[in-house]
Formats: structure tokens, sequence, C-alpha cells
């Protein structure tokens, strides 16, 4: 029976019995010499985010942007949005055109996906800064203008490393 | 330019400088800065971060201490309506003052002392003792469970660590046949240093330290994600910088005499002789005791980025169990080497 049925994943001796002395000082020692070996050689994952990007991929659900003169009024994206967000209003006379309040978007791509013409796209962008809430609902000027990417700014790549972890590739922007 | 001679010659009066500058408060204070920086990018770099860095990247983010300091100085202190006030307000104070006040007998060099006196170990030592009494006073006045279970915590810590230091401190000076702290750094320079006589006794004092001033693995009186910051909880402002200097005041100055009692003092450069009385007798050994402290307590802070916390009764077992009986051990040491200091 002890043979088929496996054991507690853990062990239900106390630690005292597990290991006697020598094993815990071996343990202590253990530890210490890694906490020494990573201050020696330190293998830092941290991206330092707003000084460092990484580079985002294709399909990125960011900031959306509508393309004016793609676009035919059909209020499909705003039927579809599941946060209310997007709105129709007249441009003109009998022009319909979407606009939306980032104050409710939840970034889930339906209005790019509904989209019959493809007027509406992502920008690889989702950190934009408002100074007041009444900036967060966009009109159509805003709203066909691709938010600009701050200055100096490193973009990085991130790759993965079977030693270290993660790894920061640095990509030159343009 | 009288003034300012006048000036000089007080900053420079022995006492003063003592009590002010140089083992003193000053530079205690810059010691904690340095130590409490470096404890952050120690803990940083191992745990795969950076650490504070934000201000000043190039300078490693080093003035990130000193706008805590400001931002200390600037707050607020409030004092709740429920405290006791006085044994409140009197606490931390006290126990940063009295932590450091051991100092008054700890030599930096054969002439670098305010008070001589045969019992210097003896004065230290129960002078070591007082401040983690009014760490429980303040947990107490607070009114506040997580003060006074910080407190209860500290009590129980007290009882353990306090009887190790004690027992290691007399098995040293038992081996020293003194209580002077002037003969003991004698003895090692004729002799050895006291960690390579009884090393025993000095991984167990460093232990017991660490438990003492609420080093990981032992931060358990203070203990951060369990129980707010401890007896100091109700702290704010300039109050809790000063609460939260008191422990690594405290190890400042166990180290001190950890240098004095087991690394042989101000050894290595106290012997230079270069014919300047203030270079020859307050800069070299100071700088050689002070180096061999900071030294030490990097080794303690950088415990953090390896341990997590002990429990409140693991650290109580390891203490009685393991550790008392270390202390008890190497007095047992101390003996054998002074029978055979006898013999030989």
């Amino acid at each position: 029976m002890a043979e088929t049925t496996p054991g507690p994943r853990y062990s239900e001796r106390s630690i005292e019995e597990r290991m006697g002395l020598l094993d815990k000082a071996k343990m202590h020692a253990k530890a210490l010499s890694l906490g020494m070996l990573r201050l020696a050689r330190p293998q830092r994952i941290t991206l330092r985010y707003p000084m460092e990007r990484p580079v985002l991929s294709e399909g990125y659900r960011g900031m959306i942007v509508l393309n004016n003169d793609k676009c035919i009024g059909c209020s499909l994206c705003a039927r579809v949005c599941p946060a209310a967000a997007m709105k129709m209003f007249n441009a003109a006379p009998k022009k319909l055109r979407p606009v939306i309040n980032y104050e409710r978007c939840i970034f889930c791509g339906y209005c790019v996906d509904i989209c019959p013409v493809e007027a509406l796209y992502h920008v690889p962008v989702h950190d934009l800064v408002f100074e007041n809430r009444d900036d967060m609902v966009f009109d159509l000027e805003t709203f066909t203008k691709e938010p600009e990417e701050p200055e100096h700014v490193r973009k990085v790549k991130v790759v993965i490393d079977e030693e270290k972890g993660l790894r920061y590739v640095p990509v030159d922007s343009e | 330019m009288a003034i300012v001679e006048r000036l000089v010659d007080l900053i420079l009066w022995p006492p003063l400088f003592y009590y002010i500058i140089f083992p003193g408060l000053i530079f205690v204070m810059i010691f904690e800065i340095f130590l409490i920086w470096s404890e952050r990018k120690i803990a940083g770099r191992v745990q795969m971060r950076y650490g504070p860095l934000e201000i000043a990247p190039r300078l490693a983010g080093a003035p990130q201490l000193l706008a805590d300091l400001i931002r200390y100085a600037l707050q607020e202190v409030i004092i709740p309506r429920t405290v006791d006030k006085l044994p409140f307000v009197i606490a931390p104070i006290a126990a940063f003052v009295i932590a450091l006040m051991p100092l008054i007998v700890t030599p930096f060099s054969p002439t670098f002392l305010p008070v001589t006196t045969e019992g210097s170990i003896l004065i230290a030592a129960a002078l070591t003792t007082i401040p983690p009494l009014l760490l429980i006073l303040a947990g107490w006045a607070s009114n506040n469970k997580f003060s006074l279970v910080g407190s209860a915590r500290e009590s129980f810590l007290i009882a353990t660590y306090e009887i190790i230091i004690l027992l290691v401190i007399a098995s040293m000076s038992f081996l020293y046949g003194t209580l002077d702290f002037l003969k003991a750094v004698e003895v090692q320079q004729a002799l050895l240093w006291g960690i390579l006589l009884n090393p025993i006794a000095a991984i167990t004092y460093f232990v017991a330290v660490m438990m003492g001033t609420s080093r990981f693995p032992f931060e358990i009186a203070e203990a951060e994600s369990e129980i707010v910051m401890g007896a100091f909880t109700e702290y704010s402002g300039i109050m809790f910088g000063l609460a939260m200097g008191i422990s690594y005041a405290r190890m400042f100055v166990y180290n001190i005499i950890f240098v004095l009692l087991f690394l042989g003092g101000w050894s290595p450069l106290g012997g230079i002789v270069t014919g300047n009385y203030i270079l020859d007798s307050i800069i070299l050994p100071g700088a050689s005791v002070a180096i061999k402290a900071v030294l030490i307590s990097l080794l303690m802070v950088f415990t953090r980025a390896v341990y997590g916390r002990y429990r409140i009764d693991h650290a109580l077992k390891g203490g009685w169990g393991f550790w008392f009986i270390m202390a008890l051990v190497s007095i047992g040491l101390s003996a054998a080497v002074v029978y055979l200091m006898e013999v030989f």
C-alpha cells in the first residue's frame, strides 16, 4: 500500500526531525553564499519603465485612432462598445462620426474588430496623461490624431534568457 | 577672528567632539544614512532589482535617504488623543540617546576616550540593555494593538538575546582577565584577535546582536508585514525617524563592542606613528575601528536580502535551545584558552 499511494506533498515531520544541526548549517551557508553570488554578479530584471519601454507586439490593443476619410458613419462601433465609451455625433449634416471617452474605454478592441471599412485602428501607446477628466473625452480632432511618442525613450526588446530569466535588448528606434 | 577660534576650540574640546561629532551623534547619523541606503541597495541587488535609483541615478540613488530624512524632519508629529503622552514622547528620544550612551566608555584609541574606568566593558554592556525597555514603554504608552504586540514580542526577545550577549561578553572578559576595553585590546595586540581565540563567542555574539537589533531573520518585533512598525506604529514625523534609527544606532554600538572585543580594536592602523598627534591618536585608530564596525554592520544588513522572518517561537527556540548553550560553551572555551595560556 505504501508503494502505490503517494505520500503527502509536505513532510509531516517537523523540521527538527528532518534536519540535523549540520544540515541546517549547510542550508544557511548555501543561502548566504547564493546571496553573496548575486551581490557580486547581479541579475537585474527591472525594466526602468518610463525611460526605457518595451517594443509592443503587433496587434497590441492600445489607444484607438479614427481614420476620418475611411469612416462611413455606420455607428456599429458605438453599438458594439460594451462600456458605452463610443458615441456618434453629427460632424456635418448627414455625416455621423464616432468620438471616444477614455474614462469609460476598457480597450477591448470590439470597435476596431467590427468596423467594416477598417477606419479604426490601435496604436501601440497606452500611457497618455490627461490633466483633467474632461480631456479624456476626445473630440473628432484629437480622435483622428495619433498620440505622439515621448522623447528620450530607449526602446528595448524583451528576450527570454535561459540563464538570466529576462533580458532587454536595446532596439534602435528609427 | 577671535570668535572663530573660540568656536574651533569649542568644537575640538574633547568631550564635545566625542559626544557630538566623531563617534557621537553626527557620525552615527551619517552611518545610519549610509547603512540604510546600502541595506536597500544590497537587498535590491540580490533580489534582481535596483534599489533606490530615481533621485540622482549617477550617485546610485544616494540622496534618497537625505530626502527621506528631510521629509521626516518636516512632517507633522501627530500625538494621538488616546496615548499616554509623557512616556509616548519620552520613549523614542530616551531610547536613541541611551542607545548611544555606551560610546562614553568605548575607546577609539588608547588616548581617545572621555571616561577612563576599570569597568568599561561592564558599563557598556549594562547601558546596551536599557533601550529595549524604552521600546516596550513606547508600545505600552501607544495604546494600539500593533504596538502592544510589538512590545510583547520585543519583551520575549530581550530575555533571550540579552542573556546571550552578556554571557558572551562575560566569557571574553574572562578570557582577557579584565573588564576594561583598553586592556582587552592590549591583550589582543599581544596575543591574537579575539575572533581567533574564541570563534564560538564571536559567532554567538554576532547572531545575538542580529536578534537584538531586529535584523533579518529576527526582525520580529517590528515586522512590517504583520504588525505595521511594532512598538512605533503610532509615531510620525521626526519621532518615527528617531524610532527607526534606534535599532541602527544600537547595532553600531554593539559592533563597536564587537570590534573592541573580537577584532583587535585599532589593531592594523593604530600602530602607525607619523608624529602628528591628532592623526596618530584620533584619525588612524578611530578610522580603523569605525571601518571594521561598518563592515560588520554591512554583513548584518546583508542578511535582509537572503532570509525570511522567523516566527517568534522559532526565534526563541533557537535562542534558548542553541545559542544560549553556545554562549555557555564559549565560557568553557575561554576557560580552556586561559588554562592553555597558563600552561605555555
